[in-house]
């Protein structure tokens, strides 16, 4: 009985919580433009490395600070086999951790 | 273990000495401190990673667990302590594509999204594992070789899969059973919701099923993570669901409030059959858990958390657990960062 109610409050609390993140995704969309560059410049690129790190590396950890770009290598090497990243994003993240 | 791990960065030191890829050491430290029922446990903790990039496409990596635990035996009594260390992988990845990468030599088993990417003490956002962690995982580690790679990656969505066939092993400190099994995700990036399920054949003594199915949820322009995993095993069933909330909003990541970060988790066990050794509760357990996490500069963070464990035959209890850990990365050696 007692593990049902637990159940239930459980998923309760997920809902409330998954709609209120909801919502706020929700108002700050508007605030945000969308990305348009047509010419790929450095520092567009280290911006969609950060864009990549972001969406597959930074789920779980933050990226690491003040790594040289040789160091950079070997950390996006051993993402590439935990993230499935391509060619293109192992190079557009190496721009991103050591421009 | 030490002698494995010599022996390894020997080599990476003259493989490496002719290319451009520098190896480096990464991994985390910490010290665990836990309170459950009034009996206290102490942990330092050493988890270092190994990485050793050779050329474009091969990679070596391998991480151990180094731990000195100070246990009392009952509260308020005397403490006894005991070490251990464990190699808990050490593996040669052959990237050829995104869509394909094999590895072979002793791996986490790709089971759910626990083992695998959350298990780290410097990325855990709780110190306990969740209870179905145990399951699906044998024992965590397995020693065989493994595909993982993308099936397709397109703009709206990802699927991705993970294949893994795992030897029975007694060599010590590489332990494995016999096993197979594999995981299939479907991840989209614009919100970045993955969604994965998974299974494994345990193909060692009594022989059964495990089944599992994961979420993660990290909104981009909120700072939370939802993640959660449901497990079932012939042992039994359970499922966890912990969400975090980085409070970046007042301030930035850097501003007092913007590093703390409150954690909630809750976790339910349900025992179908009694098997020993299964590393689960014995019976039907709840664990509703809140944390505080408070990140400080240089990769240090601390965590605290409170839980009540309910367990259907024993006394309830109260679980305090803080602790202090610190993220390292360096290269193998020094000026190899230039």
């Amino acid at each position: 009985m007692k593990a049902r109610w637990f159940t239930i409050a459980a998923v309760c609390c997920a809902f409330v919580f998954c709609t209120f993140v909801a919502a706020q995704e929700k108002q700050t969309k508007p605030q945000t433009t969308s990305p348009t560059n047509t010419s790929v410049s450095a520092t567009d690129e280290a911006a969609q490395g950060e864009k990549l790190f972001r969406t597959h590396c930074g789920r779980c950890h933050n990226a690491p600070e003040n790594i040289s770009p040789r160091e950079a290598r070997a950390v996006v090497r051993q993402m590439r086999v935990r993230a499935t990243l391509t060619d293109e994003d192992e190079k557009l993240i190496l721009k991103f951790l050591a421009p | 273990m030490f002698s494995i791990l010599c022996h390894l960065y020997l080599f990476s030191c003259s493989a490496a000495v002719a290319q451009e890829d520098v190896p480096i050491i990464s991994g985390g430290a910490g010290f665990l401190s836990s309170t459950q029922g009034g009996t206290n446990v102490l942990q330092p903790v050493l988890a270092p990673v190994l990485s050793v990039p050779l050329g474009d496409r091969w990679l070596i990596e391998s991480r151990a667990d180094l731990r000195e635990v100070y246990f009392q035996q009952s509260p308020g009594g005397p403490y006894s302590n005991d070490g251990f260390a464990t190699l808990e992988y050490l593996q040669l990845d052959y990237n050829a594509n995104s869509h394909l990468t094999i590895t072979a030599g002793r791996f986490l088993t790709p089971f759910n999204i626990y083992n695998e990417r959350i298990s780290p003490i410097w990325i855990s956002k709780l110190q306990d594992a969740p209870y179905v962690a145990a399951i699906g995982t044998g024992q965590g580690y397995s020693d065989g070789f493994m595909l993982r790679g993308n099936v397709v990656s397109t703009h709206d969505f990802d699927v991705n899969y993970e294949a893994y066939f795992s030897v029975a092993s007694t060599i010590n400190k590489l332990t494995s059973e016999r096993g197979a099994g594999g995981r299939v995700s479907v991840f989209i990036p614009r919100t970045r919701l993955e969604i994965g399920t998974s299974y494994r054949r345990t193909l060692e003594g009594t022989r059964f099923n495990s089944e599992g199915a994961d979420l993660t949820w990290e909104p981009y322009r909120v700072p939370v993570q939802i993640r959660g995993e449901w497990a079932h095993s012939q042992s039994g069933f359970g499922y966890w669901i912990q969400a975090s909330y980085r409070m970046s909003r007042f301030g930035g990541d850097s501003s007092p409030i913007g590093r703390l970060e409150p954690v909630f988790r809750m976790q339910q066990f349900f025992r179908s059959e009694a098997i020993p050794n299964d590393s689960l509760p014995t019976t039907n357990a709840q664990q509703p858990t809140f944390g505080l996490n408070y990140y400080l500069p240089y990769e240090v963070r601390l965590n605290a958390s409170y839980g009540r464990q309910f367990l259907a035959t024993t006394t309830n209890t109260n679980v305090w657990e803080f602790g202090i850990t610190y993220r390292f990365l360096f290269p193998a050696w020094p000026g190899a960062s230039r």
